[in-house]
């Protein structure tokens, strides 16, 4: 299928106080229509940052230092904030952000709060063509369309998220990212908004960017996977080979480190340390010194991304003699 | 667990918590009777000593307020808590006059808060958020030495040699190292580390753990939790262990109890409750949870429940679940006399497998 999104060795730095702490240091992947990406990994690894890097949205003191990002052919990391706004926000890629439900206006119907997305980006929609646009989205995401003249106090947390992705679809992106859609919600709205997320990729062939810390959620919708550690992306491939036989350390240990609903109640395994500070990063491989297997020379020299076999990349020594070739 | 009646000790029986409403003007106006938001509702279990016991349900099920009424942090409005401690702790408190039940029980609910406080040592909490709940202008040092000077406990000198033994205890070494620092140059884990060092320093019989690795990355949850089985196996204390997530409830609890709107629902054995449960809503609970299994992939989830939570200030009469239920609503004419009626007891259920200890509240597997 058609690949609607490539990003090339992006780097994106935060300069503070401290020094320059690399927040994503050199990630590339592609995204292809209808293909839902999971990104996982740990508070501070770089999963947050690369989204926003998506959108031209990195926080000061944060820049994208280097790459590039193509989408439909434009490098959005050239482009000017006017530029983003007028092409890509909300119209190719838009987010649903961490927290967002609780970001809503309080003084303002849901129904303004996603007409206002229509005034700036859609200027030309006549009022009526707009509000019964608004009434079709909240339908499609599950919700009455009488919502749309509630405040957001009057709604649960279910109802409110349901509406942030309302907002991220009005446009019609292609993609929509999706940092934590879920992690304040009770597992019971979970599992209804993954439904939906599900129900939407399937019916309007969406691409969705999932991030999340969670690897259950991300085995819910997730074909892809890139495992993140310390800004470094470590392992990346198809969905079922990286749950089932991973090729890196460090998604072995998450894998052993989640305590399962089935299954023979093992010791569960706990990665001991702590990330490295981004800003002093160890010189080998980010992971060394927490990793069980780590040798001599992961301490020294950074291992590249390996391609191996059944087509997936790995940061780790230990596939040099499976991997064709030495990438990324 | 053993469950021999001087194994106890904790035994929590019809436990309410209610929050009075604001009335207004025109409730008082009318005469209109207080209304009550019920976060505990009649709430009855009992913990074993070395016991791990799980309160589990989703956000305002009443657990949280569960523990913290037990603790005393929060008053309750009704019912008993009685509390087995220590024989040095019971002297103590018939010296200041409360005089124990049968069997070296405390109903905690009858101590006076003047008289508390011998009780606090064998009483602690950990608490979900290791970045609010130590102070930060303390070092590690004064933020454990605290509980000792306040319970009058050892000369300084040997104060810090039980803060170098915690501290060790809990993986923080070398311990003269963490002493001095403060809470901001320590992570979120080893926050939490302390935060149980400052809970079991005063070798309490009973700790309270309120979501302690919730806010925790996933690579190091398996540690604290170790660490909590660990004090346990060494002290022999019981902890009551609450938490959202079922998954963390069946690797580290005995005994579970789950609880909807203020109510436990189902109780038992930990794994029996979430391999096989029974009551609907236990169901609902576990079908819902993802795992990190890719066989699930864009297979949209059957999660057998119904709407959403109701309002804790108006719950509905009879079964509290059955406007969620989905058994309910199949098997409607039979259980159309019970369910929208009365409320369920906690009962066997009817077809129990041998040596099953679980209870269930709800009329469709109790009812004969």
């Amino acid at each position: 299928m058609a690949e609607l999104l490539r990003v090339e060795n992006l780097k994106t730095y935060y300069n503070t106080l401290r020094g320059i702490v690399r927040a994503v240091d050199g990630v590339s992947f592609t995204l292809r229509k209808g293909e839902v990406l999971g990104i996982a990994g740990e508070s501070g690894s770089g999963k947050s940052t690369l989204a926003w890097s998506l959108l031209g949205l990195v926080p000061p003191p944060g820049y994208v230092k280097e790459g590039h990002i193509y989408l439909d052919g434009m490098d959005i990391t050239r482009m000017s904030e006017a530029e983003l706004r007028k092409k890509v926000r909300w119209k190719k890629i838009s987010m649903v952000f961490q927290g967002a439900m609780n970001a809503l206006t309080p003084v303002y119907t849901v129904g303004r709060q996603i007409e206002e997305v229509f005034k700036i980006h859609a200027p030309h929609m006549g009022k009526q063509e707009v509000w019964n646009r608004i009434y079709e989205l909240l339908e499609s995401v599950g919700l009455h369309r009488s919502i749309a003249h509630r405040y957001p106090h009057e709604l649960s947390g279910g109802q409110k998220q349901r509406v942030v992705i309302a907002m991220a679809l009005a446009l019609e992106p292609d993609i929509v990212i999706a940092d934590e859609p879920t992690t304040a919600l009770d597992v019971v709205v979970q599992a209804q908004i993954l439904n939906l997320l599900k129900r939407l990729q399937r019916e309007k062939g969406l691409s969705i960017i999932l991030i999340t810390h969670d690897l259950g959620v991300i085995a819910e919708l997730a074909e892809t996977v890139m495992i993140m550690y310390a800004g470094k992306m470590v392992e990346y491939g198809p969905a079922d080979l990286v749950f089932t036989r991973p090729k890196h350390p460090y998604t072995e240990a998450l894998l052993k480190a989640i305590p399962r609903l089935r299954g023979p109640v093992d010791k569960l395994i706990y990665i001991p340390g702590q990330p490295p500070d981004l800003t002093r990063p160890p010189p080998g491989c980010k992971f060394a010194p927490r990793c069980p297997l780590a040798m001599d020379e992961c301490h020294e020299k950074e291992p590249p991304l390996f391609k191996l076999v059944d087509g997936r990349l790995s940061a780790c020594w230990l596939n040099r003699n499976e991997a064709l070739e030495a990438g990324g | 667990m053993a469950q021999a009646n001087g194994d106890i000790v904790l035994d929590v029986r019809d436990l309410k918590v209610w929050f009075p409403l604001r009335r207004s003007i025109s409730e008082i106006v009318t005469m209109k009777p207080r209304r009550y938001v019920k976060a505990v509702d009649g709430v009855t279990f009992k913990v074993a000593k070395g016991e791990v016991f799980c309160l589990v349900g989703e956000s305002g099920c009443g657990k949280t307020t569960t523990g913290k009424a037990i603790l005393r942090l929060v008053d309750p409005t009704g019912g008993q808590v009685l509390f087995k401690p220590k024989p040095e702790i019971l002297k103590e408190l018939e010296r200041r006059g409360i005089k124990p039940v049968d069997g070296g029980y405390v109903d905690l609910v009858r101590v006076p808060k003047g008289k508390f406080k011998p009780l606090r040592r064998e009483l602690q909490i950990v608490y979900q958020d290791p970045y609010g709940s130590l102070n930060p202008r303390f070092t590690i040092k004064r933020i454990l030495e605290d509980p000792l000077i306040i319970h009058g406990i050892g000369s300084p000198k040997e104060r810090e040699e039980m803060i170098a033994r915690i501290l060790e205890a809990v993986k923080l070494t070398p311990a003269s190292d963490f002493m001095t620092r403060y809470p901001h140059q320590l992570s979120g884990g080893q926050r939490q580390r302390v935060a149980i060092a400052r809970a079991f320093i005063l070798n309490p019989s009973l700790v309270v753990a309120d979501e302690p690795v919730s806010m925790l990355d996933v690579s190091i949850r398996a540690e604290i939790l170790e660490l909590l089985l660990d004090f346990r196996k060494k002290y022999g204390t019981s902890l009551i262990f609450i938490t959202h997530d079922l998954a963390v409830a069946r690797y580290i609890c005995d005994r579970i109890a789950v609880m909807y709107l203020g109510k436990i629902v189902e109780i038992g054995d930990a794994r029996r409750v979430i391999e096989e449960p029974v009551h609907p809503y236990t169901k609902a609970l576990v079908a819902a949870i993802p795992e990190p299994d890719p066989d699930n992939r864009l297979r949209i989830r059957e999660v057998p429940i119904k709407g959403e939570v109701p309002n804790a200030a108006s719950i509905p009469p009879g079964c509290r679940f059955h406007p969620r239920c989905v058994e309910y609503e199949q098997d409607k004419e039979r259980l159309d006399a019970l369910c929208p009626v009365k409320e369920p007891p906690l009962d066997r259920p009817i077809n129990a497998a041998p040596g099953d200890e679980r209870l269930v509240a709800c009329w469709r597997y109790i009812e004969k």
